[in-house]
């Protein structure tokens, strides 16, 4: 049984798409959504988790709590509605959006690498229209569509000089590309071809990463993580079509274990997205989250709050979510299944976005 | 593991696997949650033909696809057409390859192909004349004036035989077949016309060759085309005589001439160059066009429409039946009268309608000035598509000579009524800042 659940997973982790985990439609007029830099485990804890786990790219410091080496892998299944107050319209997808590979090489340091979602851009617009054409009214559809996402390779370091005390520090490169497309159809296919253009977008940039993990006293952890950027540049065929700055984000988070089987996190943090342009907004999440249980069976719930950096109003949309999850130890602990489950609501502009995410995490510890 | 963790895990793979098709389609909220920029379509004409030019002599009566017999509107067409010696002798037994001669040569069988007719047109009369061995490409309307007057053999009440049971004429043995039935208008047709020995006129040391000229009448209407063999559906003239089998007379075909010769001659004048385009009449003319259209439409711009407009001088005249079918495709080659047309394998096989990347059609009423507008969407876009392609198309009647009658068209000499290009597009999106 567990072999073939493995094998299922890595099926599952294979054929997923290498893009964004969770599109929004309030990243459609700016950047994009940002990512969740998480694991399924700290996913499922709201994101109050990521600040200490190994495996999520969040901070870099983290890492030098893996003891052997060490590969994640995290696939999503989005279901969502968005409600623009007068339809409702379902929309899913599915996407593998995290891989970290790390491990020590020196007594102390820690080194690893991998991928996450940067900025999420898939959606797919559909705009019905009338135009005036050769004295007739024409009904047409306008699609706009954007698949790809701005991928975040990394590469970082993290040194544990006691056991007290970590820094991290990485290096990001930002890339990746977008499948665009601008099609026109006419109702009055006899008589008007529809129209169809497509492009591919390529982004490019660079990011740095420092991080601190502290522990002061028995159970009890902090983390402190700063992430600074180049501005972000997009081609289209080779020539470039816009700079965009980039925030830099600042966070912290406590994590506290009560009992070996109660482990308590909050996290906050703070990114300045106004830097990327009009109609940017200053964010600001927190995040609780909680592991109850056995290590071999969590159980896993969490609670995060935000603002989302681009929207079409004078404020920054907001965004909640409600998470659970748990997971599962295989082959005396080499493999790990994280699953959980995520509920988001995002609203502002007039425009209510509800999601359901299936997360599936798998982590092999050789 | 225990059985409700496996149900968990397997709940997680499935809620993730169902997801691995994708919807990411929904209505735009415009202009807050929507792309910046928006899709818009420009309409436009352009005069961008650059240079066009006429040509005549294509193609000439004895090369065309029919032959035209006319008798209405002024025009008077007849066909023309020769035949060739057949051989008298033929076994007269499956069992005997000894061939025998002809003792005499009772009759023989007409048969035409009438491809197109008025089928307004009421008590449609072909008569069929005797014509001099001698005639051939430099044969004229009036070289023939005699032959046409004296030399009556047979007429015909097209009408009259289509009516009767079966199409056929029990008395003289003429019938009229309609050929294709799945044609609801019911044009085309076969006609076959008896002659007898004296009509049919074996002349035995021409062996058989002879000549025959077609005249249409009708109460109205009278416009028929006949096929031809350079159409594939020439007169088909076939010798009946009787033959001695061991002392029994026996009637046997015993040749089916070779046509030499097919043509019509006609009172219509030809067409003439002047600074106008010419398309049709006989010989035909035909004209090409030239475009320069513009790289920021070639090169960037998604083509919607596109509709090629043409301003006749003149109506066309000749029966109603007689409307201009134009035929408009792209050359592969602009060498001036003999363009090849572009072709899908570039072997030089043309392709036909509705294959609109390459050719379409228009067609010109009789006794219109309308502007012609013909769309040419698929045309125009298939040079974005091969921009090495020369951007031009020959304009011709389909089939060529086909009618008597020729378009004059306003060319670009004609600034107020020169063709022009209608052009619908969509500009290049911009898709600007991620």
């Amino acid at each position: 049984m567990r072999r073939v659940a493995a094998v299922l997973l890595c099926a599952v982790a294979a054929a997923a798409a290498p893009a964004a985990a969770q599109d929004s439609q309030f990243g459609i007029r700016g950047l994009g959504s940002p990512g969740n830099f998480a694991s399924v485990r700290a996913w499922t804890t709201g994101g109050a988790f990521a600040p200490f786990d190994g495996v999520s790219p969040l901070t870099d410091a983290a890492l030098g709590d893996l003891t052997r080496l060490t590969a994640a892998a995290t696939e999503v299944a989005s279901y969502r509605s968005v409600d623009d107050g007068t339809t409702t319209t379902g929309l899913r997808s599915g996407r593998f959006p995290m891989l970290t590979v790390a491990g020590p090489v020196l007594r102390g340091l820690v080194i690893g690498g991998g991928f996450s979602t940067f900025l999420y851009r898939s959606y797919d617009v559909q705009i019905p229209g009338t135009v005036v054409i050769r004295g007739d009214s024409q009904a047409v559809v306008d699609h706009l569509s954007s698949n790809g996402a701005v991928t975040d390779l990394r590469l970082a370091a993290a040194w544990r000089f006691s056991p007290r005390l970590s820094i991290g520090a990485g290096f990001h490169i930002l890339t990746g590309s977008s499948a665009l497309s601008a099609i026109r159809l006419f109702a009055d296919s006899a008589e008007y071809k529809n129209a169809t253009q497509t492009d591919q977008e390529s982004y490019d940039g660079v990011g740095f990463s420092l991080s601190v993990l502290a522990a002061p006293a028995p159970g009890l952890r902090l983390s402190g993580f700063l992430r600074t950027n180049s501005r972000l540049r997009s081609e289209i065929a080779g020539f470039q079509n816009a700079e965009n700055d980039l925030p830099t984000t600042v966070g912290g988070a406590v994590q506290w274990t009560v009992t070996p089987e109660v482990r308590l996190a909050g996290s906050l943090s703070h990114a300045d997205w106004s830097v990327a342009g009009p109609g940017a907004f200053n964010t600001t999440n927190w995040a609780v989250g909680g592991e109850l249980g056995r290590a071999d069976f969590p159980i896993r719930v969490g609670l995060r709050r935000g603002q989302l950096p681009f929207g079409p109003g004078p404020e920054a949309p907001t965004e909640l979510g409600v998470s659970a999850g748990t997971g599962f130890i295989f082959s005396q602990g080499r493999g790990i299944v994280d699953l959980g489950i995520e509920h988001l609501r995002r609203s502002g502009g007039g425009l209510t976005e509800t999601d359901w995410s299936f997360l599936v995490g798998i982590t092999v510890r050789p | 593991m225990r059985p409700g963790r496996r149900t968990l895990l397997a709940l997680g793979i499935a809620g993730a696997l169902a997801a691995c098709t994708e919807d990411t389609t929904a209505p735009g909220k415009c202009p807050g949650f929507c792309p910046g920029g928006q899709l818009s379509v420009v309409d436009t004409v352009l005069n961008i033909i650059s240079r066009d030019s006429s040509y005549l002599g294509y193609v000439v009566p004895e090369s065309a696809s029919v032959m035209l017999a006319v008798n209405t509107a002024g025009l008077d067409s007849r066909a023309i057409f020769a035949l060739g010696p057949v051989a008298d002798r033929v076994t007269v037994s499956s069992s005997d390859t000894t061939t025998v001669g002809s003792q005499s040569v009772d009759s023989a069988i007409l048969s035409l192909n009438v491809t197109h007719r008025d089928t307004l047109a009421a008590n449609l009369r072909i008569s069929l004349y005797r014509l001099p061995l001698s005639i051939g490409p430099t044969t004229t309307f009036s070289d023939l004036a005699g032959p046409f007057t004296d030399s009556l053999l047979r007429t015909i009440n097209v009408d009259s035989v289509a009516a009767l049971p079966g199409g056929v004429d029990s008395a003289t043995g003429d019938s009229v077949i309609f050929t294709d039935l799945a044609d609801s208008s019911r044009v085309p047709v076969r006609v076959v016309i008896h002659l007898d020995s004296a009509q049919a006129n074996y002349l035995e040391a021409d062996s058989g060759r002879s000549a025959f000229g077609i005249r249409v009448s009708a109460d109205s209407l009278a416009s028929i085309a006949i096929g031809t063999v350079a159409g594939g559906a020439g007169p088909v003239f076939t010798w009946w005589g009787s033959f001695d089998s061991s002392g029994t007379t026996v009637t046997r075909p015993f040749g089916t001439a070779i046509n030499e010769f097919n043509s019509f001659v006609s009172n219509a004048g030809a067409p003439t160059l002047d600074s106008n385009l010419v398309v049709g009449g006989v010989p035909a003319a035909r004209s090409i066009l030239r475009f320069a259209l513009p790289r920021a439409i070639r090169d960037s711009a998604q083509v919607v429409r596109a509709t090629l407009t043409l301003i006749p001088v003149a109506p066309l005249t000749g029966a109603t039946s007689d409307s201009m079918l134009l035929l408009i495709y792209r050359i592969g080659s602009d060498y001036g009268a003999k363009s090849p047309c572009a072709s899908v394998s570039g072997a030089g096989v043309c392709p036909f309608p509705p294959d609109s990347a390459y050719v379409v059609e228009g067609t010109v009423p009789i006794g219109s000035t309308d502007t012609i507008a013909t769309e040419v969407t698929a045309l125009v876009r298939a040079w974005q598509v091969d921009t090495l392609a020369p951007q031009a198309v020959m304009i011709r009647q389909l089939p060529e000579a086909g009618t008597l009658s020729f378009l004059r068209l306003y060319s670009t000499r004609s600034p107020a009524f020169r063709p022009a290009l209608h052009i619908t597009y969509v500009p290049r999106y911009s898709f600007g800042s991620p």
